[in-house]
């Protein structure tokens, strides 16, 4: 695989968990620096992509390939220093440890910094994500939003070149979703790649340039946000217009 | 009144060999949720090295720890990487099932080499000096050693946890393994430090036994239990709590000892018994200052 400008490749890509088909022969390239949204209802297969993506579930038949390197084998730790980091859905922050260590780990170990560097750039993605006030709190105490802002905060530490942020938005008010949006964005500006999986439409358009709308595990479109939304099988999906 | 004082005091150190027997059990449990039932035969493993060192440098026991903590720190590694790592997932059985396995294997491997008789080793007058602290109490300098190399490598080990990157990882896996993975931390790697840090602590426990009391191939097992009553009675996850469960078990022990010499081991149970009836989760439960 001769990499074009391409990050991240899935060929193929296909998972079933006994007769259940969750990802349905996918393929797609995520461009470097490029923003991606992903769309479908619930159930479609969106959060079983991102873990054939970071490796916690190995892919039935197809392969996976980033910045050039087949990674269809390799294991989750591996991935992320590769430069893949991840923000789950719902966060799971390590509660027994503070903001700043939660976030030191990321940059220890994802990032393999050294200890004096590993401070510097965890104090500085703490700042970006709005989190200094909070830096020295145990993770437990945490709201809702800040817990978003510390996946985020963790994933960014181990400094990766693609993002997977997996509905980071849901749950928030409209205030905090528009200081996530700006948060997001500066880290696209920085040219980190973003694969996004949202229901918030509007979160999801001020950020990315493309949309893939997935069903039943399998692809139903893929194309600029406006296509995308045109397209009759997503207007099905959505607005249950269309409907044959 | 002072004889109790006394017994007390007694009790209050043997907590100490116990706490260095919980440590390690501890931290495998809490990293990887390993029930390691083969710790205490590893203990009575590291006994016997110190003894073949003892026997042919003719050092004292405690210099040998020099060699044996290392060495078990390897075993540990090795043991971890080629064997407990495959055995580790969902399913709790089979890591029981392989270290209680593991167990056996220990048990009669050293009775092949070693024969059933009880060993011991001598650090000579050390073991039977004691130290007045006056109003005529006076207590063992051995036993005052143990407790304080005890309290040493608590200190150490709650260093290691709070102050350190590896310390982080520790924490962060033993709080939620796949997200530490997804954090770039190699958990199978992470393991193996886990298990040689234990067979470190769980070297200085056999040796400090061995010089105590008499062994032979067969009395890992007792050790494996009063290590989880230590465990139990301080609560999970809390590496002070662990010396303050060994001190409750050595105590209760020394008390019954007291009241007459077949009670000694009952009595200790009891308390753990007790414990567990007022304090499911243990005197110290889950308060991390580990």
């Amino acid at each position: 695989m001769i990499a074009s400008s391409a990050i991240l490749t899935v060929e193929g890509v296909s998972k079933r968990y006994g007769s259940l088909q969750v990802t349905d022969n996918l393929s797609f390239a995520i461009d470097e620096g490029e923003a991606v949204g992903i769309i479908g209802p619930n159930g479609a297969g969106k959060t079983t992509l991102f873990n054939l993506i970071g490796g916690g579930v190995r892919p039935g038949t197809g392969r996976i390939v980033f910045r050039g390197q087949d990674i269809t084998a390799l294991a989750p730790p591996d991935r992320c220093r590769l430069g893949i980091g991840r923000s789950y859905q719902i966060p799971h922050p390590f509660t027994k440890m503070t903001v700043y260590e939660n976030v030191l780990v990321g940059a220890t170990f994802g990032a393999k910094l050294a200890a004096k560097e590993a401070e510097r750039v965890s104090l500085d993605v703490v700042e970006r994500t709005g989190l200094m006030g909070k830096v020295n709190l145990k993770s437990a105490a945490l709201t809702l939003l800040d817990r978003k802002r510390l996946e985020l905060a963790r994933a960014l530490a181990t400094r990766p070149r693609l993002l997977l942020l997996d509905e980071i938005a849901g749950g928030l008010t409209e205030r905090e979703v528009r200081a996530l949006i700006d948060t997001i964005n500066a880290v696209r500006a920085e040219g980190v790649a973003i694969i996004w999986i949202e229901h918030l439409m509007h979160a999801l358009l001020a950020v990315v340039d493309r949309i893939i709308a997935i069903n039943f595990g399998a692809m139903i479109a893929d194309g600029r946000p406006a296509e995308v939304m045109a397209d009759p099988r997503v207007r099905q999906i959505y607005m249950g217009v269309g409907a044959a | 009144m002072i004889g109790w004082l006394d017994t007390i005091l007694q009790g209050l150190m043997l907590g100490g060999l116990y706490a260095l027997f919980a440590t390690g059990l501890s931290l495998t449990f809490g990293v990887m949720r390993l029930v390691n039932i083969a710790h205490g035969d590893l203990s009575i493993l590291a006994a016997y090295l110190a003894l073949v060192i003892v026997q042919h440098f003719g050092v004292s026991p405690f210099l040998s720890l020099i060699a044996v903590v290392p060495l078990m720190a390897i075993i540990g590694y090795a043991l971890q990487t080629f064997l407990l790592n495959d055995t580790l997932g969902d399913d709790i059985l089979p890591p029981l099932l392989v270290t209680f396995g593991l167990s056996i294997v220990l048990q009669n491997g050293l009775m092949e080499v070693f024969s059933a008789d009880s060993r011991g080793l001598s650090v000579g007058e050390v073991q039977t000096a004691s130290l007045p602290l006056g109003g005529g109490i006076a207590v063992g300098v051995f036993p005052a050693i143990t407790l304080a190399a005890a309290i040493v490598v608590l200190a150490l080990m709650s260093w290691l946890f709070n102050s350190t990157s590896l310390g982080r990882a520790l924490r962060a896996t033993s709080d939620d393994q796949s997200t530490a993975q997804l954090m770039g931390i190699d958990n199978r790697r992470l393991y193996a430090v886990a298990m040689a840090i234990a067979m470190a602590v769980v070297a200085v426990a056999g040796v400090f036994l061995a010089i105590r009391t008499t062994f032979d191939p067969t009395s890992g097992p007792a050790r494996l239990l009063y290590a989880f009553e230590a465990v139990i009675i301080g609560g999970l996850g809390s590496l002070w709590g662990t010396l303050a469960g060994g001190m409750v078990l050595g105590v209760a022990q020394t008390i019954g000892f007291a009241l007459s010499p077949a009670w000694g081991i009952a009595v200790g149970h009891i308390a753990f018994l007790v414990v567990l009836l007022i304090r499911p989760n243990g005197l110290f439960p889950r308060t991390r200052d580990a």
